[in-house]
């Protein structure tokens, strides 16, 4: 069984429920927030603009970003809840003949800033209880990710920013954007960009992923408990080193990457996606 | 510039016609509009719900689209490389962005670009609002990054009481701008040409040589160039050979099948869009002819639509009469009804 929840709707039937005699507070919903938290070399803190070692290749990323969408909570008895946005918004969007529609995007997104800091978003409230684990898309699929951004009002995630995770040359959303430097001489710092794309004398390292077919499910099994009438974080880890593992950097070619041709550096990184996140746990806020 | 200067002025007298007539800006209608009218045979002009055509919008697009401060030094505006005195394209073969710098493509002509399924030769944007940041940001064209022009617009003398008028309040976003740029953008309609006329059933709008000319392109070019805008609006290899820089619709799609493949461009004003193809490589219409004529180059991938014509050397003449007639010059592109 598969519940969608838009928040405020969400609260307007656990209180209906409420109203016929349910009032044990195991019963109240959580209050849930979604806190992603980017890592590198295992458990480290990633920061913008510092090293971190990728295998033996030293890095440093000035921009990560990431959208998440598709939040679904798997509850043990079966239910799938999947967070809806709060307030669906309608826009322009392209069908697949090129015809231009108007589209209600009503999918809750969640854009990780991770070069700024931990995200943490509020989902709304779900019901308590026990779960058997989260599942999510890291992208945006179907007509969403053909829309026009400028549609959308300021502080959606998918409204345009900088920098911005919208191609405009091209038709939908960056699901992936890594912008930074790499280590190409060996010892052990990372290099200066010379400004050319895939110069051989060039640090500079960029992975840009989009493109429906690359967004990539992730589910993580790891089981948890939401107490009910309490606000509680849902924490995911993000390992950015294990994401963009496996690939050759000595390659200049291997160093920038926009999707387009080259697709073997994007299938490594969507063969990683799923070890690269991990569910912490779920901890406490005061309400 | 003179004829754009002479545009605003009856933009302007639509929406005080409008207003005239009822609509006006502090009004309960809402605030004034403009309506554009179109040649017989087009389809009612496409106005997304999102950014109707105010009068005060389209008035701060146009004057934005001409605006250098829109560039990293201040020498080119969205109007340098799309002149309306040649149907919105430059006469260059590659356009140049600030510090003389090219690209790599053609500047296509803005003609009817309100009609356009998707935007750019190669179909990458998808909505005139979104495809306006690209030549903004491209260092090759404007080279200034939004949240810098937002800044100088936010900072200018009068900008942010035309936003705030044209947008309830709203200054300078990346919503308010791309959203009065795109306005302006969708007024800019083909009038009536003599080919318009001949069709609506005047005999005496084309020429002999023009007549036989059309009778030749209905043979062999309406498999591409159809309809009223006289385009497909499909993406089409012709045969010219491309490059990794540039793969043609390949390069948004991914996929190999489209290299070398771009959007068949409508023939509105063709005369005044020279030169010619993607990257500007023919100057004259006759070369274009004389290319399709002989079948193309026979590049990878070349539609079966290009193959040789066979064509003798009046009917080439002809037929570029007719492409000739294809054009509203000397009138205003959004010129009122004689």
């Amino acid at each position: 069984m598969t519940s969608r929840f838009l928040a405020p709707t969400g609260a307007l039937l656990l209180a209906v429920a409420g109203l016929a005699g349910c009032d044990s507070t195991s019963n109240d919903p959580t209050t849930l927030r979604l806190d992603v938290e980017a890592v590198v070399d295992g458990d480290t803190p990633f920061q913008a603009g510092q090293p971190f070692t990728i295998g033996s290749t030293t890095a440093e990323l000035s921009v990560a970003q990431m959208i998440l969408s598709g939040i679904t909570l798997l509850h043990e008895d079966g239910r799938e809840i999947t967070i809806l946005a709060d307030e669906p918004v309608t826009v322009r969007a392209h069908d697949e003949s090129d015809t231009e529609i108007q589209h209600t995007v009503s999918e809750r997104y969640v854009l990780v800033d991770a070069d700024a800091g931990e995200t943490v978003t509020t989902l709304g409230e779900v019901p308590a209880g026990h779960y058997t684990g989260v599942r999510f898309l890291l992208g945006v699929d179907g007509l969403d990710n053909r829309i026009a951004p400028e549609d959308l009002p300021a502080g959606h995630p998918l409204a345009p920013s900088t920098p911005s995770m919208h191609w405009n040359w091209n038709a939908g959303f960056v699901f992936l954007m890594l912008d930074g430097l790499l280590d190409i001489d060996g010892d052990g710092a990372v290099d200066a960009s010379t400004g050319t794309p895939r110069d051989p004398a060039s640090g500079q390292w960029r992975l840009h992923v989009g493109v429906t077919s690359n967004a990539q499910t992730v589910t993580l099994n790891t089981p948890f408990d939401l107490d009910g009438g309490a606000m509680q974080d849902l924490h995911i880890q993000v390992d950015l080193a294990r994401l963009v593992q496996g690939i050759d950097y000595a390659n200049p070619a291997n160093r920038f990457c926009m999707t387009g041709g080259c697709q073997a550096i994007v299938d490594q990184a969507k063969a990683n996606v799923s070890a690269a996140f991990t569910l912490h746990g779920v901890h406490d806020h005061a309400m | 510039m003179r004829r754009h200067r002479l545009r605003l002025p009856l933009l302007l007298a639509a929406a005080l016609g409008v207003a005239a007539s009822g609509c006006d800006a502090s009004g309960p209608d809402g605030p004034a509009t403009i309506e554009v009218r179109v040649p017989d045979g087009f389809a009612p002009l496409p106005v997304p719900p999102q950014n109707p055509l105010r009068a005060d919008r389209v008035a701060l697009g146009e004057r934005l689209f001409f605006d250098p401060v829109l560039s990293l030094d201040g020498s080119v505006s969205c109007g340098s490389c799309h002149l309306p005195e040649l149907a919105f394209s430059d006469g260059r073969a590659r356009s140049l962005g600030v510090g003389g710098q090219t690209g790599l493509r053609n500047a296509p002509s803005l003609l009817n670009v309100a009609y356009r399924k998707t935007l750019f030769w190669d179909g990458g944007a998808l909505f005139l609002e979104s495809q306006m940041l690209v030549p903004l940001e491209d260092e090759h064209e404007m080279a200034l990054p939004v949240d810098d022009a937002l800044q100088r617009l936010r900072q200018h003398p009068e900008y942010p009481a035309l936003f705030a008028e044209a947008f309830d309040g709203e200054g300078p976003t990346v919503r308010t701008l791309t959203y009065a740029i795109a306005a302006y953008e969708r007024t800019l309609v083909s009038a009536p040409t003599a080919f318009d006329r001949f069709r609506a059933g005047d005999d005496t709008a084309l020429a002999d040589d023009a007549r036989a000319g059309l009778a030749l392109f209905e043979q062999h070019c309406t498999s591409c160039h159809a309809g009223p805008l006289l385009t497909s609006d499909a993406f089409e290899n012709n045969g010219v050979a491309v490059t990794d820089a540039d793969p043609g619709r390949e390069r948004v799609t991914f996929s190999d099948v489209d290299r070398g493949t771009f959007r068949v461009p409508s023939l509105r004003a063709i005369a005044r869009t020279a030169p010619y193809f993607h990257d500007g490589r023919f100057e004259t219409l006759d070369a274009v002819v004389a290319y399709y004529d002989r079948g193309g180059d026979g590049s990878p991938g070349q539609s079966p639509r290009v193959r040789p014509l066979r064509l003798t050397e009046a009917e080439r003449d002809q037929l570029v009469a007719f492409l000739r007639t294809l054009d509203d010059a000397p009138a205003l592109v959004d010129r009122p009804p004689d």
